[in-house]
């Protein structure tokens, strides 16, 4: 406990001191998703005073299922946004000024999860059967898992809930790691009662969330960048350094966007984050491998989203080093 | 080995058992009692809270089968005919108006169907606050189709319930929807076309739920088919968290297993015993499915506040029981003290005596039981004892006396055995001197033998020198043979003397020698009467021949019963007539004494195998300075030429030696002298 107050101590004389010397900038924040631990990082560097201590007086718009992070940013009405690389590939495809700072997360944590009473062991014990599946990003993986598997399913349109796979409407469920399959777990599910399907471990790894901002921006306040993302890493180190602070000013932002808060939901959502973020452990943030970009650009073209893959050094403008 | 062991006494030992087994029964009682009312508290709980449960069910299922009604009844009229959009408008408004349970009601079309949704995506009703509301959606540019409560029973192609969920529109109201599929026959075929919801506020069967008490702190609660919590005194949990969630943040795998059996439609009635997550308190729990929603409603029963009354009710029995057992306590300590006490003082009393005291008080002990019998026979033992001990001290005392008189004896028959090593020392001593005193003698008897015989010849000269002389008297002047006839006698005289002398001096070798000699004589059997008495008249007529006026006053008490003994007679007569002579002699010499009436008393006495004389008399006794030496030889105390010195001597062993018998002699000086000679019947 002392430990945590010294720290803010800390964090507060820093953000005086860089206030006292310099102006704050305003800048904006869209996550893709609503508030949940998914963007501890960004919350907890805000609630604690981060982005002030790296000059960024910061504004996070909520996001949700009818509020698109890519959009938002596709119409400058944001300057910084969470965004799935699969989305910010599409979008820069279509001539959006858009670049990538950094990325956060190069798992996966897509996956395909079956009872185990309805049988489905193998992805060919998918023939046949209805399986869930979320739109847009979300979609292009899983299709290309059926292709590869030559199976042929039926799909099922789902939406941010997962009750049609517990009422038995389907076979298979998508969910995330992170969230979904926590949601499973709380509905009573074991894990040895349930089957699961890693896309990454098919050969069909997207890398997921990275930090986006328009080109323009980049040009023209490459320290704001910067500054915004070393503050995000920051939140992030301390967002996993302090697990249960983290979780509750999240749980703060859901409050206020009057969302149901389950805390052992949360919890399992910061620790999945953690063992995406930092796979390797303490400060092991992610680069985008070109590698990676040109498996999801390839996806793309080859899914018909894209007629043309972006050059990956247009695209992945990383503002800081691995080892900042 | 067990010399740890503290030492216990009897009345510890007693209240100590007593107390422990009187309650550990008590307590197995008790534990029984207790066991059994719980049970069967546990029992009418089971069927009490198997009716409110069921009955609190069926609440909740009026009002969803309220609501199911009214949708089934919209869906059955939109289903078979077609209608137009006020007509829509218009049933919708009137379904929600009516039936105040109805949060709102929708119609909401496929998109790319056939039917209405030409016109538009959804249709909804509600009720915000008095006032209702409508909103369309288009058919295009809506999700509804992905929700829940459209796409659930689109696939399942049945009418349900929704999971529960916050309205889109109306801020904190939470609901849940039952949503009926619409067919229509459209080519000969049923086909789905869209699907009529009606929402039914979550608070309203909260309310039913939360109404359910159960004594102080019991609740009720509501989880829907994925563990949601639909209804919970804790206002947080309701659609924030799930059951399971619950089990996951507090760590209990009981609430888990009892979520995953909620959930599927399992029945329980106060089998499952948990910590509440209200109070924490331990809990008895029942829950039943709410079949018409795949819900399942909890009744929560504090076990603590059920068991109460009867802890209570145990509370005062334990109360009683302790006031019974101190009674019991009191009781046991009073008689244990009764036991103890007399105990206690019968060891004291057994102390007392085992240290001499055989009157040492015993317990009055008037119960007529063991303690009762065993003090009397106490009593009776005290007396035995004392009684034995009493006898085993006089036969001591019998005993020391016994061992004092031998210790007498002993010293007595020491001193005997001392006199008698005396005596013969002295027999010894004799014995030596006699065989010095023989060789002397014969060497003296020679010469002696000369002296006498030239002695008795000078006599002869003498006479007929002075024949001679007689007869040459006239030849010789008469001076002449006056002088030659003075020398003539002179001669004479000096020759007798020699004579006389020389005789005396023989007859003392004479005695010496038969003294040293020790030549035991012929023995013969001899009336020891007449040797006494030969001896008496001889030394007395002896005595009398030199003084005419010595007269002594003479007793004999002789034991006729004396038999002829075996001895030599004429040694014993010689030791007679010395003793006699002694005595004569001892007499005259003390008659000079004014009123002196000399006396002799002979006694004899006839003893088992030998005989006794005494011979006492009153003359002047014998000194104690030398009564041990009397019977050395040579020692007298008589003038020189009245006494060898060897009569005594000469008797000592004629008597000891020669005859293995005593001769003792007692006597006190100026008064008398006796002297004792003892002698065997049979040599």
């Amino acid at each position: 406990m002392p430990k945590k107050i010294v720290e803010l101590a800390l964090f507060l004389a820093t953000t005086c001191s860089i206030l006292s010397s310099q102006q704050l900038k305003t800048a904006s924040f869209v996550p893709h998703w609503l508030p949940q631990a998914q963007f501890a990082g960004f919350y907890t560097a805000k609630d604690l005073g981060i982005y002030k201590k790296h000059g960024i007086d910061l504004q996070i718009l909520t996001g949700g299922p009818n509020v698109s992070s890519a959009a938002l940013l596709e119409k400058a009405k944001v300057d910084f946004a969470s965004i799935w690389l699969s989305n910010a590939i599409r979008l820069k495809a279509k001539g959006v000024d858009v670049v990538n700072l950094a990325q956060l997360i190069n798992r996966s944590a897509l996956m395909l999860v079956a009872k185990k009473s309805s049988g489905i062991k193998t992805p060919q014990d998918m023939n046949g059967k209805k399986i869930g599946l979320w739109g847009g990003d979300y979609l292009i993986r899983p299709m290309a898992f059926f292709r590869k598997y030559d199976l042929k399913v039926i799909p099922v349109l789902q939406g941010s809930s997962i009750n049609l796979f517990f009422f038995d409407g389907i076979d298979v469920t998508s969910a995330m790691w992170y969230n979904e399959y926590h949601t499973i777990l709380s509905a009573g599910f074991h894990p040895d009662e349930l089957n699961t399907f890693f896309l990454s471990d098919y050969g069909l790894n997207f890398p997921e969330e990275g930090i986006y901002c328009s080109g323009r921006l980049l040009e023209s306040d490459p320290e704001m960048c910067r500054r915004f993302v070393r503050a995000t890493l920051e939140g992030w180190q301390y967002s996993f350094a302090h697990a249960e602070e983290a979780i509750n000013i999240v749980a703060k932002y859901m409050e206020e966007a009057k969302l149901p808060i389950n805390m052992p939901h949360q919890r399992w959502m910061l620790a999945r984050m953690k063992d995406l973020i930092l796979p390797g452990g303490v400060n092991d943030f992610q680069r985008l491998p070109e590698r990676e970009y040109l498996f999801v650009a390839t996806s793309l073209k080859e899914d018909g989203s894209i007629k043309m893959a972006p050059p990956y050094e247009s695209f992945y403008r990383p503002v800081t080093t691995r080892s900042e | 080995m067990r010399n740890w062991m503290p030492r216990l006494g009897l009345s510890f030992k007693m209240i100590f058992l007593i107390c422990v087994n009187v309650t550990a029964i008590i307590a197995v009682i008790f534990t029984y009692i207790y066991k059994v009312s719980h049970d069967t508290i546990l029992n009418d709980l089971k069927e009490s809270s198997r009716l409110l449960t069921l009955s609190t069910v069926h609440e909740v299922e009026k009002n969803l089968v309220a609501v199911q009604k009214v949708a089934n009844n919209l869906a059955v009229i939109i289903q078979n005919r077609e209608t137009s959009n006020g007509q829509l408008e218009e049933l919708l408004i009137m379904a929600v108006e009516n039936n105040p349970e109805i949060l709102g009601a929708a119609i909401s079309f496929e998109p790319a169907g056939n039917g209405p949704a030409k016109r538009f995506g959804t249709l909804y009703v509600g009720r915000r606050g008095k006032a209702l509301y409508k909103t369309y959606s288009d058919a295009g540019d809506y999700e509804d189709h992905i929700r829940d409560w459209y796409l659930i029973p689109k696939e399942l192609k049945k009418a349900l319930w929704s999971e529960p969920y916050y309205d889109e529109v109306v801020p904190n109201v939470k609901k849940v929807t039952y949503s009926v599929p619409i067919h229509r026959n459209i080519d000969g075929h049923m086909e789905f076309v869209g699907i009529l919801a009606a929402d039914l506020s979550l608070d309203l069967l909260d309310r039913i739920v939360s109404s359910i008490k159960v004594y102080q702190t019991g609740y009720a609660y509501m989880i829907s088919r994925n563990g949601s919590i639909v209804s919970h005194p804790k206002k947080e949990y309701i659609l924030n968290t799930t059951i399971f969630s619950l089990a996951e943040e507090t760590n209990s795998p009981v609430l888990d297993e009892i979520g995953r059996n909620m959930v599927r439609g399992r029945s329980s009635f106060a089998e499952v015993e948990y910590h509440n997550l209200v109070t924490g308190k331990k809990s008895w729990l029942t829950y039943a499915p709410v079949s018409l929603s795949g819900w399942s409603l909890g009744i929560v029963y504090p076990v603590e506040e059920l068991t109460s009354s009867l802890n209570d009710l145990f509370k005062i029995v334990i109360i009683f029981a302790l006031i019974g057992a101190t009674i019991l306590l009191i009781v046991i300590v009073f008689i244990s003290r009764s036991i103890t006490r007399p105990l206690r003082k019968l060891a004291f009393a057994s102390r007392q005596i085992s240290g001499g005291n055989f009157h040492a008080a015993l317990p009055v002990v008037k119960t007529r039981d063991e303690i009762g019998d065993l003090t009397k026979s106490f009593g009776l033992m005290q007396e035995e004892l004392s009684q034995t001990i009493g006898r085993l001290k006089a036969a001591n005392d019998e005993l020391e006396n016994y061992s004092r008189t031998l210790e007498e004896k002993v010293e007595s028959r020491t001193a005997e055995i001392k006199e008698k090593n005396s005596q013969l020392i002295q027999a010894e001593k004799m014995a030596s001197l006699g065989q010095l005193t023989a060789g002397i003698a014969h060497e003296i008897k020679n010469p002696l033998n000369f002296i006498n015989n030239f002695a008795e010849l000078s006599v002869d000269l003498a006479e007929e020198l002075a024949g001679i002389i007689e007869k040459e008297s006239g030849k010789l002047d008469k001076s002449t043979v006056e002088y030659l006839r003075e020398l003539l006698a002179d001669v004479d005289h000096n020759v007798r003397k020699i004579g006389e002398h020389g005789r005396r001096a023989d007859s003392i070798v004479k005695g010496m020698l038969l003294h040293s000699r020790g030549k035991s004589g012929e023995k013969q059997k001899t009336n020891l009467h007449d040797l006494i008495d030969e001896g008496l008249n001889l030394a007395y007529h002896g005595f009398r021949a030199q003084d005419a006026n010595f007269n002594v006053k003479m007793e004999k008490h002789y034991d006729r019963t004396i038999e002829p003994i075996d001895v030599v007679p004429q040694n014993i007569s010689r030791v007679l007539l010395n003793m006699f002579n002694n005595s004569f002699y001892s007499m005259n010499e003390k008659k000079t004494e004014k009123k002196y009436n000399p006396q002799l008393v002979v006694i004899t006495e006839n003893r088992k195998d030998r005989v006794v004389i005494r011979i006492w008399d009153n003359g002047r006794g014998i000194p104690a300075d030398i009564i041990d030496k009397v019977f050395n030889p040579f020692f007298t105390t008589k003038p020189t030429g009245k006494g060898t010195g060897l009569g005594l001597s000469l008797s000592y062993d004629i008597v000891v030696q020669e005859h293995r018998g005593e001769i003792k002699v007692k006597s006190e000086v100026g008064e008398y002298a006796e002297f004792t000679i003892v002698l065997p019947k049979i040599l």
